[in-house]
């Protein structure tokens, strides 16, 4: 079944069009890679299915239900969280704050009221779930390849640890589909081969994955499907092998004959 | 293992106060203190939990001080049932601006919204002569007293009684505000200002979250009012005006802004400092502007802040004597 599915999407932004016409399906738990050129749409394609920008035309459906124009905290509480190009933290929170913080939606108490009620006569509920928090929180630590660590702030992480952070952090909110853009910036071949085990630890997970990326190796190396964008226009959707001797797609992203016999 | 030492020797002289402050000047003084404690901690929700900017925060001080005074001299409420009624009305009118201007509303045009806002209630409450006494304002307000059966009536009249009220108001709200913090409520609005688009990816509503802070905000400020209305025991529309948002202010970032001591310490040093000057009125104004410039320019986070920290740097020093000397007895053993 299709867990997202795009019909007919279009952005224009004043004279630019972002996305043109992109129909496209994302299949429940498989890794789905998006690539394309610089300002080919990756990211607009992310913001626009998230509900960060509304789209000119077309339709955006999630779980066969369509959900254009919904606002980006309702589509993250229909279970599509993202992460974002930009590092993305907060800053000022340690690690752990972080993480914590991204398991908003999975709270107990829905009510913020009454978990503040509880949060003041110590109820036991709210240790039992504080604990549970803990718990977890180093579960996820584990996952993302973290070392736990008590007091460390968000801002003061290295780079590859809070870029880890950014996917903990979407993971503690338990998504269905998890949409990751460009994860794989700024790593080094070791960092890489772990963000791609990962990932599929992650798809293990029964989470559906979607991954912008440049990076070709973990692209060809993680993928089950790929959708090449270019110019906003989808122009390949196929099989890591299929997209590596589609002509279209050599000719305009992977560079001409050396890349195709690799 | 010292914080709570320290926690310990200042509560212990916040209870002994008033037996050694005996005068009903200095008593005055320290009421007034927790008064605009409790209003100042208030205001830092807003700037320092939520991050924006509420310049009309003096208004729900006064809607607070209103509600009681109304509730206990026209509708005879109980003073203490009244002082509920100022919180909910204080919330509750913050929560409606807070959900109308924080929808789309940051930064300078939230401060000119707040600030319209208190000017209205000015307004409002000066005109509406015969629901709020108008300019004349609401007089004999009856002081707060816990009834017991087969005894005569607590009466919270005296300035020392008044004093214990203050005191556990302030101590309740600090308790309060701290457990907010470390809810989801209040985890979820530090996420908001620290990372509004992030905050939005993983579900929280930021016009809801931002809503319903700010009602927390202004309903303790509301308690401040109440508790200044059965102080004074007369209300003014002169509540409403900036004079008592410029305090807070002042109060805020000398004292210190993100902290619990830091409003508390400004409220107790911008209280009981000008008395002991011989400046007066203009010239107390260009005091605390210039208090508030040098504390800017030279002790960024605030007073408290800058005194935990040395106190820190103090306490380093002692247990690092303590290990050499420790470190000293052991080679002695050795030696023999």
């Amino acid at each position: 079944m299709a867990i997202l599915e795009t019909q007919g999407l279009t952005k224009d932004f004043k004279g630019l069009r972002a996305l043109d016409n992109v129909d496209m399906e994302v299949q429940e738990n498989e890794i789905l890679g998006l690539v394309g050129p610089n300002g080919s749409g990756k990211t607009s394609w992310i913001n626009v299915v998230t509900g960060f920008i509304k789209p000119t035309e077309g339709s955006v459906l999630f779980e066969g239900r369509p959900i254009s124009g919904a606002k980006p905290y309702e589509v993250a509480k229909m279970g599509m969280i993202r992460t974002f190009q930009l590092t993305s933290l907060f800053g000022n929170l340690t690690m752990n704050g972080n993480i914590i913080i991204g398991g908003f939606l999975k709270r107990r108490n829905v009510s913020l009221v009454y978990s503040f009620v509880h949060n003041i006569f110590h109820s036991r509920s709210y240790r039992s779930e504080e604990i549970e928090l803990y718990q977890k929180t180093a579960e996820i630590l584990r996952l993302v390849g973290l070392e736990a660590s008590t007091d460390v702030l968000a801002s003061n992480m290295p780079t590859v640890d809070q870029r880890k952070l950014e996917i903990a952090i979407a993971l503690a909110a338990e998504p269905k589909l998890l949409l990751l853009d460009e994860p794989a910036a700024g790593m080094n071949p070791e960092e890489t081969t772990r963000l791609m085990s990962t990932i599929r630890a992650i798809q293990q997970e029964g989470i559906t994955v979607v991954v912008v990326e440049h990076n070709m190796k973990v692209i060809m190396g993680l993928c089950n499907r790929i959708m090449v964008l270019n110019y906003g226009v989808k122009i390949a959707d196929g099989t890591p092998e299929e997209i590596r001797r589609d002509e279209r797609v050599i000719e305009c992203y992977l560079g001409k004959r050396e890349y195709a016999q690799n | 293992m010292y914080r709570r030492l320290i926690y310990g020797l200042i509560l212990a002289v916040v209870i002994a106060a008033p037996f050694v402050m005996q005068s009903s000047f200095l008593r005055d003084l320290l009421i007034m203190s927790g008064i605009y404690a409790i209003l100042t901690l208030s205001l830092d929700v807003i700037v320092s939990r939520m991050g924006q900017f509420s310049f009309g925060h003096q208004a729900f001080f006064a809607i607070g001080a209103y509600t009681s005074a109304l509730l206990s001299v026209n509708l005879g409420v109980p003073p203490f049932v009244s002082f509920f009624g100022a919180v909910a009305c204080a919330g509750l009118v913050g929560l409606l601006v807070g959900a109308i201007a924080l929808r789309a509303l940051r930064g300078v045009y939230l401060a000119i919204v707040t600030l319209g806002f208190s000017i209205i209630m000015l307004v409002l409450v000066r005109g509406m002569r015969g629901f709020t006494g108008g300019e004349a304002g609401i007089l004999r307000i009856p002081p707060p007293t816990i009834p017991i059966p087969g005894h005569p009536d607590i009466v919270f009249g005296s300035e020392f009684s008044y004093y214990y009220l203050v005191l556990i108001c302030l101590l309740l709200v600090i308790y309060l505000i701290s457990r907010w913090q470390h809810s989801w409520w209040g985890r979820a609005v530090t996420g908001l200002c620290e990372h509004e688009a992030l905050a939005e990816s993983i579900g929280i509503i930021p016009v809801k979250l931002y809503a319903m802070s700010f009602a927390f905000a202004t309903a303790i400020a509301g308690l401040s009012g109440a508790l200044f209305a059965h102080y004074q025991l007369a209300v003014y529309p002169s509540l409403f005006n900036l004079q008592y948002m410029f305090l807070m202010l002042v109060m805020l970032f000398v004292g210190g802004r993100g902290t619990l001591g830091g409003p508390i310490l400004g409220a107790v040093f911008f209280i009981f400092v000008p008395k002991f000057l011989p400046t007066k009125g203009e010239t107390n104004l260009l005091l605390f502007g210039a208090i508030l410039l040098l504390t800017i320019l030279f002790m960024q986070r605030g007073l408290y802040p800058a005194l935990v920290s040395l106190g820190h740097r103090f306490t380093k020093q002692f247990s690092s004597v303590k290990e050499a000397e420790t470190e000293n007895n052991e080679n002695v053993g050795k030696t023999s």
